[in-house]
């Protein structure tokens, strides 16, 4: 567990301005290419600007959305499991992709549900593995072999 | 006698830059979007068809896509995390010192 986040309540307003923020430069970065390349020469530097600020603020307010709630559904099940494992992440975002899905009806909402629990369970095992590739790079290194198995060996 | 975890030596590592971060968060971005955009190709594809250019093409399609929007939003996702002044690195190099209990007794010290 890092100690670099916030405690509970309050971690749920930090991912919500965090998610947002990435949501918002990234789809500034993302809609003023996608913009730039939609637009008629002449027309393209004005045409990605426009993209930029019809979009990018709505972006991120979608990933704003879905982290406010996510690190809520977080925090909730932490209260409630006592226990932290990859599987908070993975029931969270379960209940998030189906609290922001349940408009379409209770088909969408299972579906989206169980994409979004897809997800972060995709997210936490590249995670783990990113950890574990990192973690084997301090490993202790095996002491030089004795100078006369070494010359044996070559 | 215990090690003090004073402040990091001068010039020395003083952990992952900001540009460190933006390539792991790229790098992990990367994996998850493709690992994610196989997913959902794999699930369209068996949905509605490959369409004209046949599943190879309409997957890789789906698997970059996805695999360079997640990048990007997870490197800037993964740089945007500053702490600012007040993280951990600042507050071991200002506070007071830290003493921590030696775990292994002969592990020689600046490890």
């Amino acid at each position: 567990m890092d100690h670099t986040r916030d405690p509970c309540p309050w971690v749920a307003l930090s991912d919500f301005g965090g998610a947002f923020a990435m949501g918002a430069i990234g789809g500034s970065v993302w809609h003023g290419v996608k913009g730039f390349r939609n637009s008629p020469y002449g027309e393209r530097r004005i045409g990605a600007l426009t993209a930029i600020k019809a979009r990018a603020p709505v972006l991120g307010g979608n990933f704003g959305c879905w982290g406010g709630l996510f690190s809520i559904y977080d925090c909730s099940i932490k209260g409630i499991r006592k226990k932290e494992d990859p599987w908070n992440a993975i029931i969270a975002g379960f209940f998030t992709g189906g609290s922001l899905a349940i408009r379409g009806g209770v088909k969408a909402a299972r579906n989206s549900a169980i994409m979004c629990a897809v997800f972060l369970a995709v997210i936490e095992g590249v995670g783990i593995g990113f950890q574990r590739m990192m973690a084997d790079n301090t490993k202790l290194e095996l002491p030089p072999l004795p100078p006369s198995e070494q010359k044996a060996v070559a | 006698m215990p090690v003090v975890a004073g402040p990091p030596a001068q010039g020395g590592p003083h952990g992952p830059s900001t540009f460190d971060k933006m390539k792991m968060g790229a790098l992990m971005g990367s994996t998850v979007g493709g690992i994610m955009g196989f997913i959902i190709g794999t699930v369209t594809i068996f949905q509605y068809g490959a369409g004209p250019n046949g599943v190879m093409r309409t997957l890789g399609k789906y698997m970059l896509g996805s695999g360079g929007m997640f990048g990007l939003f997870m490197s800037v996702g993964s740089v945007i995390r500053n702490e600012g002044p007040v993280n951990d690195a600042w507050l071991r190099a200002r506070g007071p010192p830290m003493m921590l209990p030696r775990q292994n007794p002969l592990r020689p010290m600046g490890q």
